[in-house]
């Protein structure tokens, strides 16, 4: 069920710090994924969404325009992996439905992020 | 009656300050002072029994058995009478006395005629309104009678007192918890503007080691970057990481140009304070152009010249920077072949971080840079 655009599969980033999302970009453009964003904010993303689904997502935890968990839930639904790539704990208390999902918590190399990916996508059925 | 008035040594002002700090006026029932004026009224046999308290347009009772009200305007008032005498004031009947044999209360319904009434004075002997009995027929008290009004009265002060004195402490508590709410939000804050920050410097590694050919490049762009981010978060830090001013920012760049004899950089602009949102971006373009003009562009050689300028406008509401960074004077200027940092930057970071819109354009005569965006005025930690 991958998305593919050109064979690549399709990675949904939401990053409202403009300099991280681009990097992200970068790294996945990297390691051949096609992007879809960055999205600095959940409305740009969930709009996004009405229309495409990723194969893959690294959600930022709080947005400007607030928290990530309605596009996550949407991720859940439709059966899509994702992780959280936040500055806050994983323990606290932002998200706390959340917390079986991925979650890398701000600073990590790029290369952890990707591989984490990669694993989302190859075990997803 | 009105030869013995001497001028009191509080005026009306500092009494009513007095009244409101006891925090009691428009407080419902309670029944410690509800058993003060029973008591009062049994002690002294009389039907009637108030705590009055003399606010400035009317007479407010905290307690009161037998009137069946719970103000009455200053003109029906014979407590007002009572407070401004020391000690106890009793008038044996209220009809025989031409103060109050035309008061309403008094010529008509409830037809009161007897009054005993005894003051309420602060520590300071401010006084405050009056623990009064009152009967409707003419009568006296006796001596133990007198004596237990004025120790009632003197415990509805105490009352009032140690009511002061928590309401005070709460005030306190308050104030204080607010101190420490802040402090936690300003925690909290800094924790997430550090990891996001770190997270930021971490893909300046990645987005200069792209942009970049050898490690000597590398590591001199980036360190370069990181001095720029530096400076912003300092000016940032003296507002509680909220805002920094402009002219800082964009002089923190351009100050090794200021001490040239000829002059190399004008800022031309009103005081404006940017959110840190809008102060990290912006201060990390300035760099870069600055970066650029002491390469390339018009910081390069002798002649050249940077004019940096704002202004700022509200369209619906919404208030917007427009920064113009325009240089002259330097070598001709052609569109580079390669897309850099610092071209990402202006064109991508701008545009998504701060909602620009952002020009560049490489006249031949030197680099302009146009960017226009909102400005966020929203702050997460309240200013003082």
């Amino acid at each position: 069920m991958i998305q593919q655009t050109h064979g690549k599969p399709l990675a949904l980033v939401l990053e409202d710090e403009a300099l991280i999302a681009l990097d992200l970009q970068d790294e996945l453009h990297d390691a051949g994924y096609e992007v879809a964003g960055p999205f600095t904010t959940c409305s740009a993303a969930l709009e996004w969404l009405r229309t495409k689904t990723p194969d893959t997502a690294i959600l930022d935890a709080a947005l400007k325009d607030g928290l990530c968990r309605e596009i996550a839930l949407e991720l859940e639904r439709r059966e899509v992996p994702f992780l959280i790539y936040s500055g806050h704990h994983e323990d606290s208390e932002l998200l706390a439905d959340l917390h079986h999902v991925p979650w890398i918590e701000k600073p990590a190399p790029p290369a952890l992020l990707i591989e984490a990916c990669q694993q989302l996508v190859a075990g997803h059925p | 009656m009105s030869n013995d008035q001497i001028s009191p040594p509080w005026d009306e002002c500092d009494r009513l300050a007095a009244l409101r700090s006891y925090r009691i006026l428009g407080t419902p029932p309670e029944p410690t002072f509800d058993e003060l004026v029973q008591l009062a009224a049994s002690a002294c046999q009389a039907p009637i029994a108030l705590i009055s308290l003399i606010d400035e347009s009317r007479q407010w009772f905290k307690a009161e058995v037998g009137l069946g009200v719970h103000e009455t305007p200053l003109d029906r008032s014979i407590c007002l009478s009572a407070m401004l005498r020391p000690g106890l004031t009793i008038v044996p009947d209220l009809i025989e006395d031409p103060r109050f044999a035309h008061n309403p209360l008094v010529a008509g319904e409830p037809y009161l005629r007897f009054y005993a009434g005894a003051v309420l004075e602060t520590p300071a002997a401010v006084p405050l309104g009056a623990l009064c009995v009152l009967d409707h027929v003419p009568r006296a008290l006796t001596e133990e009678q007198a004596s237990t009004l004025a120790v009632l009265a003197r415990q509805v002060m105490s009352q009032l007192e140690l009511r002061r004195i928590i309401a005070e402490q709460d005030e306190r508590l308050a104030a204080n918890r607010q101190v420490e709410q802040r402090q936690a939000l300003l925690v909290r804050e800094l924790h997430h503007r550090v990891k996001n920050t770190l997270a930021t410097v971490q893909a300046l590694v990645g987005a200069t080691g792209r942009s970049t050919g050898s490690f000597e490049e590398f590591y001199r762009s980036f360190s370069r970057r990181i001095t720029a981010l530096a400076k912003t978060h300092n000016l940032l830090t003296e507002d509680y990481w909220q805002t920094a001013p402009l002219r800082q920012i964009a002089l923190n760049e351009l100050k090794p140009f200021a001490e040239s004899r000829v002059p190399r950089f004008m800022l031309l602009g009103p005081p404006l304070e940017l959110s840190a949102d809008l102060a990290v971006p912006v201060g990390m373009a300035l760099h870069e152009l600055t970066t650029n003009a002491a390469r390339y562009g018009a910081l390069s050689a002798p002649g050249g010249y940077v004019e940096v300028r704002w202004t700022t406008s509200e369209v619906q509401g919404v208030r917007k920077l427009h920064l113009e960074w325009k240089e002259c004077g330097g070598p001709p200027v052609r569109e580079p072949q390669h897309q850099g940092f610092g071209s990402t930057l202006l064109r991508r970071v701008l545009p998504m971080q701060c909602n620009a819109q952002v020009e560049v354009h490489y006249d031949r005569e030197g680099l302009r840079f146009r960017m226009d965006a909102p400005l966020i005025e929203q702050r997460l930690v309240p200013d003082y």
